[in-house]
């Protein structure tokens, strides 16, 4: 997952959670946020030590 | 009297100014920030899972800084960047007027660990400026908000609209700058005529137009290929200390509209620039609280999510700046520049 792809995961977390005020029958939907939260922040992590480690931007 | 004798006692003076300043700020600001301190036995009653995800946002929030510190410094080592970047946002945040003090020992930690001082000064500032190009434009996302036509108050509409403004100023004055060679000559012509004519008993400086274009022409370069994952790292940035703040407000179990939350926000962050006392500590405390209960939060609720927010955001982070200082001093020795 790419920095870009997880903050997209967070962000889509974050506005089910925070902001969609509306029922799903079935759905829990800021359970569904939470989740993705959850979700996309794990991914940032592993997207930022993948970033630090193995990326090459430096003139070094 | 030697221009040394004078030069120190200047520096002192500018010192003492800061000092009593920073005394001033806080003496306006204690009652704010004695109401908010009293509070701290009621962290223990918030959810310690939302508390955990408060922390954590912030955590990720410095390190897509790190990243974006290591694109416009063009380097690959992140302990440097982020133990020098973690101890002079700490020296910052403890001394009077101190961002530009954190930045200056920022600039000297980098280059005595190795990396080239025109690279880090030009670093730097691209840095700076994205970042804060980027807290401008938060405010465009509550626009829906106040378009709407929802009951929305007229103190967060003009935090709004200065946000907009300053996005607006930066975006252009930014577009001039590396657009076009005419403008960034003139400007830094004028900054070099200026500084030539208040320090007059200092070598005056000749050559500024040219390294400024030198240095941005390396930082175009640098970042122009890397543009996307640089805009990437400083929108997430900034949008996970957001995230941060809603968390702390979930862990308080307080609902408000995030639009308007976010306007609070970027009320507070501005106000955490202004350098009157260390880090804007108790401004912040004090325009936090007030813009999240004008966003509809309680204000009992507004003290203690601040209070949780500023934990995480102000105080972890000055712990973590003490150890990582520790760590720089025996990571890296003086080393040369290449």
């Amino acid at each position: 997952m790419s920095v870009a792809i997880a903050l997209l995961v967070v962000v889509l977390g974050a506005v089910l959670t925070w902001a969609v005020t509306a029922d799903v029958v079935g759905i829990d939907v800021q359970t569904v946020g939470v989740i993705l939260l959850v979700a996309g922040l794990l991914g940032l992590v592993f997207a930022l030590v993948r970033a630090f480690t193995h990326e090459s931007w430096g003139r070094e | 009297m030697t221009l040394d004798a004078v030069w120190s006692r200047r520096r002192f003076g500018k010192r003492i100014l800061l000092l009593i300043a920073a005394g001033v700020g806080l003496y306006v600001v204690w009652p704010s920030l004695v109401e908010i301190f009293s509070a701290w036995p009621e962290l223990i009653t918030l959810e310690p899972w939302w508390l955990a995800m408060t922390v954590v946002c912030e955590a990720l929030s410095f390190a897509l800084l790190w990243l974006l510190l290591e694109l416009a410094l063009q380097t690959n080592r992140t302990l440097l960047v982020a133990s020098s970047h973690l101890a002079s946002n700490a020296f910052g945040r403890v001394m009077p007027g101190g961002g530009a003090a954190g930045a200056a020992l920022q600039y000297r930690l980098l280059v005595r660990g190795g990396l080239a001082p025109a690279t880090v000064g030009s670093g730097l500032a691209a840095t700076q400026l994205i970042t804060t190009a980027v807290l401008a434009a938060m405010p465009l996302l509550s626009l829906p908000a106040i378009v709407g036509g929802s009951a929305v108050d007229r103190g967060l509409v003009h935090a709004a609209v200065i946000g907009v403004v300053a996005f607006a100023v930066i975006l252009t004055a930014t577009g001039l700058l590396l657009g076009s060679d005419r403008a960034l000559l003139a400007v830094a012509g004028s900054a070099q005529w200026g500084r030539n004519r208040v320090l007059r008993k200092r070598a005056p400086v000749q050559d500024l137009p040219e390294r400024l274009k030198h240095q941005r022409d390396t930082m175009v370069h640098t970042l122009g290929r890397r543009w996307w994952l640089a805009l990437t790292a400083a929108i997430g940035k900034t949008l996970l200390d957001f995230f941060a703040l809603l968390c702390a407000l979930s862990a308080v179990g307080t609902t408000p509209r995030p639009g308007l939350v976010l306007l609070a926000f970027v009320t507070a962050s501005l106000l955490g620039m202004i350098p009157i006392t260390p880090g804007g500590l108790g401004f912040v405390e004090a325009g936090l609280t007030g813009t999240l209960a004008l966003a509809g939060v309680a204000p009992a609720d507004a003290v203690v999510a601040t209070l949780a927010y500023r934990l995480a955001s102000y105080w972890l982070p000055l712990v973590a700046g003490a150890a990582a200082y520790g760590g720089y001093s025996l990571g890296f020795r003086e080393r040369v520049a290449p």
